[in-house]
């Protein structure tokens, strides 16, 4: 019962008080220079120039080791997550909440699936990292998930299975569907 | 009530219990590097050695009532605990101010006697969303609040002593970090992308400095030079403090001296620049021509390896504290801690130095 009300709450009822006030500008669009280029790029494409430097108190790496980007395990958020929180913090961009108990992130190694606690979240959020339930009634299929073009890296639920950091879609929130009517959430969820 | 824990403290008791470690030629030693995180690797001398991770706790002895799980779905494990995401973490006589955006406060941490208080004295209205402070010269601490869009001074007993807003004819003030030297204060805004100066005597606004694309962490040195980060631009800029650009450090990349999403910094003494990367997840350090010394750090989870590594300070008034859990061998010159947005210690712990027989 408390997933359904959780699904329509976020899906339904609020999506339709905030959609009259229309689409929102990409907030991903940074700004371009004629020096620079297209610089607003470099925040989530990290170009791979050459001119490494050689540290001064060091003997290896070499400078032409590269440093690995986003680099994480399997107990916390996955690669492309946590570059969206590099920058999600609160002071940069808008924060993802972090709740230690109310696993949002840090409680990736904890199985509860989804919306399977309902309101026990706060409003409007959803885990990031957790394990997309393969073998499970309250879940569609993955294959049928993964049809639909959604992202599942690792088969985890991560920032951009719910939105495209590029906005090709348009969608306040930068979401890849539009949520009237929980359409977004029950592309996952089955009631 | 709050209490504070230091993760690993135990294994740093155990370390102490080594006593092979006193006068052995320590930095080519393998039980050394075995027993320590210790940077650059070998063969080059060890000039940084990971001691552990600082982090808090909040007590739990208000558990959630049946009735209260009932109403709003939390079970016992939800009871908030510790550092949430630590974004700035500041030395200041003994103790560490952290400003924490997951707890919507800045804390003072302890590691001496195991406390962790509020900064701010009851009554006084809390900042709505810090997410910067920097410390002045007598110990007042400013806070840059977001959401209220002012920076706040916190005087050394806890009480509230000035605000800093910006005049209207300027725009929007969002203030995301917040440096100070012995006469002004340099705020980032975040909704102008820019650096707004602030005469500290008189609280006036005085202008802007330099020009930035995404500005993300500032900071002063002992001269008054001032350092920035622009994050799209993937380089620190160094400016002296009559506004003239001074150097350029870092290109954008993953290579070593480059930078991916630089994200806080800070000056040691000697002048050597020590930058996070969130990318990376790796500390680099720049000599004060721009020229790198030295990486530590990494992805991962054990000691002396970052999650989203973010701000950053070094500080002496801690050392007694921790210089016993080095090699006797070691001289420190000062600590360096680091926040971690995320991963098992908030707050790692390192000491900067070299060994006897460098």
């Amino acid at each position: 019962m408390k997933s359904i009300f959780s699904i329509l709450l976020c899906g339904w009822i609020i999506p339709t008080l905030i959609a009259s006030k229309g689409p929102a500008a990409d907030p991903h669009r940074f700004p371009s220079s004629a020096n620079h280029g297209n610089i607003g790029c470099v925040a989530c494409h990290h170009p791979h120039k050459a001119g490494g430097k050689s540290a001064v108190w060091e003997t290896q790496p070499s400078p032409e080791c590269r440093l690995p980007l986003y680099a994480t395990s399997r107990t916390q958020v996955g690669k492309s997550s946590l570059m969206c929180l590099g920058c999600h913090d609160g002071a940069i961009a808008d924060e993802v909440p972090v709740e230690s108990g109310t696993m949002i992130v840090s409680q990736v190694g904890n199985s509860r699936p989804g919306l399977e606690r309902g309101i026990g979240y706060p409003l409007g959020s959803h885990p990031i990292g957790v394990r997309y339930q393969l073998h499970s009634d309250k879940y569609v299929a993955r294959a049928t998930v993964a049809a639909k073009g959604f992202l599942l890296p690792e088969n985890r639920v991560e920032c951009i299975s719910c939105h495209d950091p590029h906005g090709t879609t348009g969608i306040r929130h930068l979401l890849v569907k539009s949520n009237r009517r929980s359409a977004l959430c029950l592309s996952c969820h089955q009631l | 009530m709050i209490k504070k824990t230091i993760t690993g403290f135990g294994s740093w008791l155990s370390l102490l219990s080594l006593p092979f470690f006193c006068g052995c030629s320590a930095f080519q030693s393998p039980a050394i590097r075995e027993k320590f995180s210790c940077y650059p690797p070998k063969p080059a001398p060890v000039r940084v050695i990971a001691l552990g991770s600082v982090t808090g706790q909040f007590s739990t002895a208000s558990e959630p009532s049946a009735f209260r799980r009932f109403v709003t779905g939390e079970n016992e494990s939800d009871t908030r605990s510790g550092l949430v995401r630590p974004l700035a973490v500041v030395a200041r006589g003994g103790e560490l101010l952290v400003c924490d955006v997951g707890l919507g406060a800045v804390v003072r941490m302890d590691p001496s006697n195991g406390t962790m208080k509020p900064l701010i004295n009851s009554g006084i209205p809390n900042p709505v969303k810090p997410v910067a402070l920097a410390v002045g010269q007598e110990g007042n601490v400013f806070i840059a609040d977001v959401l209220s869009g002012q920076v706040i001074e916190i005087s050394a007993d806890g009480t509230m002593k000035n605000t800093f807003r910006l005049p209207e004819q300027q725009g929007k003030f969002k203030p995301i970090a917040v440096a100070v030297s012995t006469r002004q204060m340099y705020v980032i805004n975040g909704a102008s992308q820019s650096v707004e100066i602030f005469d500290l005597t008189t609280s006036r606004y005085k202008g802007r400095l330099g020009s930035f694309f995404l500005p993300v962490a500032i900071c002063v040195d002992h001269e008054g030079k001032i350092y920035v980060i622009d994050m799209l631009k993937c380089q620190v800029q160094v400016y002296h403090d009559n506004g003239r650009l001074i150097r350029e450090i870092g290109s954008p990349g993953n290579l070593p001296g480059q930078f991916a999403r630089p994200r806080g910094l800070t000056v040691g003494s000697e002048g050597i620049i020590y930058i996070t990367d969130a990318a990376t997840q790796v500390v680099q350090m720049f000599d004060p021509a721009g020229n790198l010394l030295m990486t530590f750090g990494g992805a991962g989870s054990v000691v002396g390896e970052l999650t989203l590594p973010a701000g950053i300070c070094t500080d002496k008034s801690l050392m007694n504290l921790f210089a016993p859990k080095l090699p006797t061998s070691f001289i420190p010159d000062y600590l360096i801690f680091v926040a971690n947005q995320f991963g098992p210690g908030r707050i790692g712990v390192y000491a900067f130095g070299k060994f006897r027989d460098n």
